[in-house]
């Protein structure tokens, strides 16, 4: 098993919801975001307006996991790369290191609430209690592990189930990310890579991104569209006369 | 951990509809996120989740306030809501005593899901001068539709009910893809992309979508009439036409033939700025690869040519037969509960409200059932006002009507002002009284934007602060007082009355959340049955779809429609434009924000600090601006300041500057007002004959590098 | 910078460089000239450098580098662990250095010439000299800097090292310490030519390599850090040292206030250099806009 993502860069239409999502999933503070948004607009011949939705790619050869003198950074079994804040010393190492600079350094101005000096929210209050970051460490995209184990304890299926699912991935609602099992080559996200291929960031640097991106075109492609698939019938709630 | 419980409601963050479940913990909102279950399919966007900052924002207004100083000083003391409606009260009824009820405006700012409200007071005082910004947004292209159909929504059916998806989609000056603009969410306009087979974006600027689209017309602002005409010019004399449709169903066709030939490709080519056989592809897509829908943005309905384009582009719908067609256009039957707007239309337009609306004399379209915003400043400005109270619901119309520095100066000129809001921008600063209002996390109230297939509850997921109200409750207790005989003892009691066509009570609906009419329930070929008219056919006079609309040569206006410059363009006033030589749009709807909204939402402002300036890098050169520079933008009217951004994206020689923005973190009254509020620069001198909508998308400017970033 | 705008282009490594990130340059700035020390005081045998490369290493590379943690109170996580990566063995360097070598100097003070005094040599010297390198491996290792992926860096921070350790011989000699001043001279003009070959050689080469790697080079000679490159390298670092160190050659004698000036604008230069390669380190692209 190792949990994989797929960005659909055709579908993507830069609205923030997943950067929205994380921040809210896991209480984070003001100045960090975990995943972000590289926009890319070019001229020429063949304009395009791009958005690179991006997150950390937990790298199968991760970089970070190599460089970090303490053991906070490690590798899991499922192929997510975590932090473990209390071991962490805040080298920022693994911040340097990372080729996609997907790591922050939490440091004390990053973490001055939403109004400073001004109010602390009930939201931010309920966050401390709930999930705790530690100022003077570094952290990442988790890939929202806690909602993978918690899903998976309950025998639901990260990437089918959405209480399994990264909170990013429910949101988008141009449906341009796609979540599941790169071992299972009939996961949702191995026939993307396969069939739209997927193509993962900085192959040269060696590191074996479980991130991939997928592009093309809209509509009247002849190939068969892979996601042409007959849409659930909505149940029609209500209607009388 | 505490007593968890997780509340289903409705976002309408936006416009709105994005279903909601929001966590809630020891009366504490921990978490939101979407509710799979509603028809947006468990998806939300950055605004909607942003609202957990908005809850508990320090800036929220908590109490009723008086001004005590002049107007504009920002002296202000709390006062009891008993002495707040009281005083609304004495002054509405000496207005109604001393001037009629015309005297007094109702104004809202867009669609937030309280509009049934707005009318609805309104008329029950017994006028109809409803200020909205709606004839700049959306009621243009209502009006036009209800030509053609019931009761004038025509929406893109993009949810296969009907066993097809749209073929061919045309994105026509539109980003609902981040905009879900006028009832319409993204994510169902996304989805079916799925199935689509072409996609043409029209558009001065790159979208997301346009380089993955099949095909992307840069066209010239201002001038989409002539490519609507060109196309159904190519469709016609090709033989593209639907003539079952057309020889049925359809008024006129002969005279729209003969009006668009004038209009060739080539023609249309010298007036777009576009290539003929784009045209020429476009037409022949639109028309062949069918069913199809086409998605109108309001760029088009802040044009003076505003009610012709979007007459040509519903010609378009009709030579092609793309109406009321599975994957066409449709208008959706609402629920069992009716339409919302049955609860504003009850009570009639009399005729002596009728003539007491502004601008009714000139903008006969649009000044039917609202009045015209700009003449309503004309006269402000003028002395001669009609309007003496105004009544203001969560609108800032002091930055979103053209031409800004009028409308300052006007609205100083009323005699009594009350604006209702979360914050203390810059339309409550120049207030007499300002009331808060309750954020969509903290009231019950139905949701319906715009009549659709649909209806959805706000269930309170906190309580208001202080003591803000839910605007409905500030519009019925206002109510009760000046006309008790339409509002209602409390909230739940209107709420009731609102869902009793559907033989529900509020307390049902809010478990329910969601009534819709979806799937197999939905209607289409409507006009094929006894639905509008005995027998099949239109509800319009000639009972057929008018190309030829009798209804506008009744009141005066071309009955075909035709292209007419931009009241300011290179072609128009070639004078101005050799020293305003740039084309200036405005409007640049930002993922992160709604309109002037959310600047102070820290999550949201993080996305993007200071408005933004689109410019060609070609054009940014030869005004001696870098990506990142502050510059001026200056018309006629005024100058500005925003951020460049370079972006090959842009037609050259075009600038799109971020509308509706103020900086709500600088000092009041004015809040950064003039600093970069597009409508400095627009006129409201020149308006659409039929809706009085004035050039906010289609101006001249120049652009020139600013020095620094300090305000004038 | 806002979020989207995020790169694209050119993007610094900051963490290393920008505010707090000043006690990490000194930090492995200090690692270098305090090894560098501490070799050049074996050679002379010079309990005077050896004590002060002691105090550089224990106190400024140690201290600056343990208040750079974001939680220095965990550092012993770190030197439990030499297995996991560079930045482990390193601290672990320092901690051996500062053991060895305070042991090492009270055998060359009481038991001068002893097996052990040897020993403890050899062994805090090879400490001094890890020290003194790992810093450039870490920075090496770094895949997604191309500036610094060269096996030239550790190299070349050895020698800016050993430079500054002459340098600093030149001023224990001056003060009557006991090091031989003319072969301090001697050997720190060598080590002045072969760094200026290391730097020009390094640089040539990052700028052929590779674009984002060409752009830090730029970046030095003509971005943001130009003045430091030009002023405190080159100015500094090279011209006048080799200035000194050539008048020295011609005229014989040189008056020590002008020689200790030349030591210090070699220290400055040495501090630039790391500055300069840590403040240029840039990611590549993200993803490549094409041209
Ligand atoms: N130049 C130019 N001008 C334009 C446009 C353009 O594209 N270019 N766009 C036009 C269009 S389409 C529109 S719709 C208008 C929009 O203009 P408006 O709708 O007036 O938008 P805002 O300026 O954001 O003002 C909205 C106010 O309502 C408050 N508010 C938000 N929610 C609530 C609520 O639930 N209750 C209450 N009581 N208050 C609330 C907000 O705090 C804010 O102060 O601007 C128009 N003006
Ligand atoms: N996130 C977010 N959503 C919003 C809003 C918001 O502020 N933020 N505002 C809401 C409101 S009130 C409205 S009215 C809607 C509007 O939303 P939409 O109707 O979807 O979009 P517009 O902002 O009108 O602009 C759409 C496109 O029109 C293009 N355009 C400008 N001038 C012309 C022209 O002359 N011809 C053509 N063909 N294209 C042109 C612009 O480049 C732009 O890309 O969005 C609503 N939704
Ligand atoms: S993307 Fe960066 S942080 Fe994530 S696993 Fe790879 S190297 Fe580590
Ligand atoms: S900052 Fe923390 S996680 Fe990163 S390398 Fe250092 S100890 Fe490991
Ligand atoms: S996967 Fe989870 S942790 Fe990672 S960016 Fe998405 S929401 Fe955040
Ligand atoms: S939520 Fe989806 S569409 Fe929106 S920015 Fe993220 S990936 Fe793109
Ligand atoms: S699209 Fe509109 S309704 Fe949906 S979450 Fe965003 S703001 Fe709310
Ligand atoms: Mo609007």
């Amino acid at each position: 098993m190792r949990w994989g993502m797929v960005v659909d860069l055709s579908k993507c239409v830069r609205c923030y919801a997943c950067l929205a999502a994380c921040r809210i999933e896991h209480f984070l503070p003001m100045g960090i975001n975990w995943p972000r948004l590289v926009a890319l607009e070019t001229g020429g011949d063949s304009p395009t307006v791009s958005t690179y939705s991006v997150r950390c790619n937990q790298c199968k050869d991760a970089p970070c996991v190599e460089v970090c003198p303490t053991g906070a950074t490690t590798r899991r079994e499922d192929g997510v790369v975590t932090v473990d804040q209390d071991k962490c010393v805040g080298c920022r190492y693994c911040v340097v290191a990372c080729p996609y600079q997907n790591r922050t350094f939490l440091s004390k101005d990053k973490d001055q609430g939403f109004f400073p000096g001004r109010v602390v929210t009930d939201f931010e209050k309920a966050g401390k209690k709930l999930y705790k970051h530690q100022i003077g460490t570094t952290e990442k995209c988790n890939f929202c592990a806690e909602r993978i184990d918690a899903g998976l304890a309950k025998g639901l299926k990260p990437g089918i189930d959405r209480e399994a699912t990264p909170a990013c991935v429910n949101t988008c609602p141009a449906r341009a990310l796609t979540f599941g099992d790169l071992d299972d080559p009939n996961s949702e996200v191995s026939r993307l890579i396969r069939e739209k291929k997927g193509f993962q960031l900085h192959p040269e640097y060696n590191t074996d991104p479980s991130v991939y991106f997928i592009d093309g075109k809209i509509g009247q492609s002849d190939e068969p569209k892979v996601d042409d698939k007959a849409d659930k019938e909505p149940e029609a709630i209500g209607v009388g006369e | 951990m505490g007593e968890r419980k997780v509340i289903k409601t409705t976002c309408k963050g936006c416009h709105g509809g994005c279903g909601v479940l929001a966590t809630v913990e020891d009366g504490v909102i921990v978490h939101i996120e979407g509710n799979p279950e509603a028809p947006t399919l468990g998806t939300m966007c950055s605004k909607g989740l942003s609202s957990i900052q908005h809850v508990n924002h320090p800036d929220r207004l908590l109490y009723p306030l008086k001004r005590t100083g002049e107007r504009g000083e920002g002296k202000w003391q709390r006062i009891s809501w008993d002495e707040a409606l009281d005083t609304i009260e004495q002054k509405m009824k000496d207005s109604i005593a001393k001037h009629g009820p015309s005297s007094i405006a109702v104004s809202q700012g867009t669609g937030r899901g309280y509009n049934e409200y707005t009318h609805r007071f309104a008329r029950s005082i017994g006028t109809a001068n409803i200020i909205t910004p709606g004839y700049i947004c959306h009621s243009p292209r209502l009006g036009l539709y209800g030509l053609v159909t019931g009761y004038g929504r025509l929406y893109c059916d993009y949810h296969g009910w009907g066993g097809e998806y749209p073929k061919t989609q045309i994105s026509w000056a539109k980003q609902l893809e981040i905009s879900s603009a006028d009832g319409e969410m993204a994510v169902w306009f996304l989805n079916s992309l799925k199935h689509v087979k072409n996609l043409i974006v029209v558009d001065p600027r790159e979208t997301a979508l346009s380089s993955r689209a099949t095909l992307w017309l840069q066209i010239r602002p201002g001038t989409d009439a002539a490519l609507a005409l060109a196309m159904i010019n190519v469709i016609i004399s090709e033989g593209l036409i639907d003539k079952e449709f057309i020889e049925k169903w359809t008024y006129g066709f002969d005279k729209l033939a003969e009006r668009v030939k004038e209009y060739t490709p080539e023609k249309a080519a010298e007036i777009t700025w576009l290539k003929a056989e784009d045209i020429k592809k476009a037409a022949r897509l639109f028309a062949i690869d069918t069913p199809g829908c086409i998605q109108i943005g309001s760029s088009l309905e802040r044009q003076a040519n505003c009610g012709q384009t979007l007459r040509a582009i519903i010609c378009l719908l009709g030579v092609t037969g793309n109406i009321e067609r599975p994957g066409s256009m449709i208008s959706w039957v609402p629920p069992d509960t009716g339409q919302r707007e049955d609860f504003f239309t009850e009570i009639p337009i009399t005729d002596e409200m009728r003539k007491g609306i502004v601008g009714s004399d000139q903008y006969k379209m649009g000044a039917a059932r609202t009045a015209h915003s700009d003449t309503v400043i004309k006269q402000l400005l003028n002395g001669n006002s009609v309007i003496k109270v105004w009544f203001s619901v969560g609108g800032q119309q002091i930055l979103h009507l053209a031409n800004t520095k009028e409308v300052m100066e006007a609205l100083k000129n009323l005699e009594f002002l009350v604006h209702v809001d979360q914050f203390m921008g810059p339309m409550a600063e120049i207030a007499d009284i300002v009331l808060p209002a309750a954020h969509w996390l903290e009231i019950d109230d139905i949701f319906d934007m715009h009549p659709r297939f649909m209806i959805e509850a706000h269930n309170r997921v906190v309580d208001p602060p202080g003591e803000a109200w839910q605007d409905s409750k500030i519009f019925n207790e206002v109510g009760k007082r000046l006309a008790p005989k339409y509002w209602f003892e409390n909230v739940e009691k209107m709420l009731d009355y609102q869902l009793k066509k559907g033989n529900m009570t509020w307390k049902d609906f809010s478990k329910k959340v969601v009534h819709a009419r979806m799937g197999k329930d939905q209607i289409y070929y409507k006009y094929k049955t006894d639905y509008w008219r005995k027998g099949g056919g239109f509800p319009t006079p000639t009972g057929k779809m008018e190309l030829y609309s009798t209804v506008l040569e009744n009141l005066g206006y071309d009955p075909l429609p035709h292209f007419q410059e931009p009241g300011e363009s290179p072609v128009s006033t070639p004078e101005l434009a050799k020293e305003y030589p740039l084309i200036l749009t405005t409007g640049y709807r930002q993922p992160f924000y709604f309109l002037s909204q959310y600047r102070n939402i820290p999550w949201l402002r993080s996305f993007q600090k200071d408005p933004v300036m689109q410019i060609h890098p070609d054009t940014a050169k030869e005004c001696g601006i870098e990506d990142g520079d502050w510059a001026w933008i200056e018309s006629p009217r005024g100058k500005i300041k925003q951020k460049a951004r370079l972006f090959p994206g842009i037609l050259p020689g075009v600038v799109m500057a971020t509308a509706n923005c103020f900086y709500p973190e600088s000092p009041g009254p004015l809040h950064g007002l003039l600093k970069s509020n597009p409508n400095v620069l627009t006129s409201n001198n020149h308006c659409d004959p039929m809706y009085g909508s004035p050039d906010l998308t289609c101006l001249l400017c120049k652009v020139y590098k600013a020095e620094d970033d300090k305000e004038e | 910078m806002e979020a989207h705008q995020w790169m694209i282009h050119y993007t610094r490594q900051t963490e290393w460089i920008d505010r707090r990130g000043i006690f990490l340059w000194i930090a492995f700035y200090a690692g270098g000239l305090g090894g560098g020390l501490y070799l050049v005081s074996l050679y002379f045998n010079s309990l005077w450098g050896m004590l002060i490369s002691w105090l550089i290493i224990a106190v400024i590379k140690g201290g600056t580098h343990l208040v750079y943690l974001g939680k220095p109170l965990r550092f012993w996580r770190i030197i439990t662990r030499p297995q996991t990566s560079w930045l482990a063995r390193g601290f672990i360097f320092v901690m051996l250095f500062v053991f060895f070598g305070a042991i090492q100097m009270a055998l060359t003070y009481w038991l001068p010439g002893s097996t052990a005094e040897i020993v403890f040599k050899v062994m805090a010297g090879i400490m001094a000299f890890s020290v003194a390198l790992y810093t450039g491996i870490i920075l090496k290792n770094i895949k997604g800097v191309p500036f610094w992926n060269s096996t030239l860096l550790p190299v070349l921070f050895i020698f800016c090292g050993l430079l500054g350790g002459f340098g600093l011989a030149v001023v224990i000699a001056l003060n009557g310490g006991d090091i031989n001043l003319a072969a301090a001279e001697t050997g720190s003009r060598w080590l002045l030519l072969a760094n200026v070959l290391l730097i020009g050689i390094y640089l040539w080469q990052a700028s052929a390599k590779e674009n984002t790697s060409k752009q830090s080079v730029l970046e030095q000679l003509r971005g943001h850090s130009a003045p430091i490159f030009w002023i405190g390298i080159v100015l500094l670092g090279i011209v006048i040292p080799l200035g000194i160190a050539l008048a020295g050659l011609i005229m014989n004698h040189m008056s020590s206030i002008v020689l200790v000036t030349g030591v210090a604008c070699e220290i400055i230069g040495g501090l630039a250099l790391r500055y300069v390669v840590l403040k240029a380190g840039a990611y590549k692209p993200l993803v490549a806009k094409p041209q």
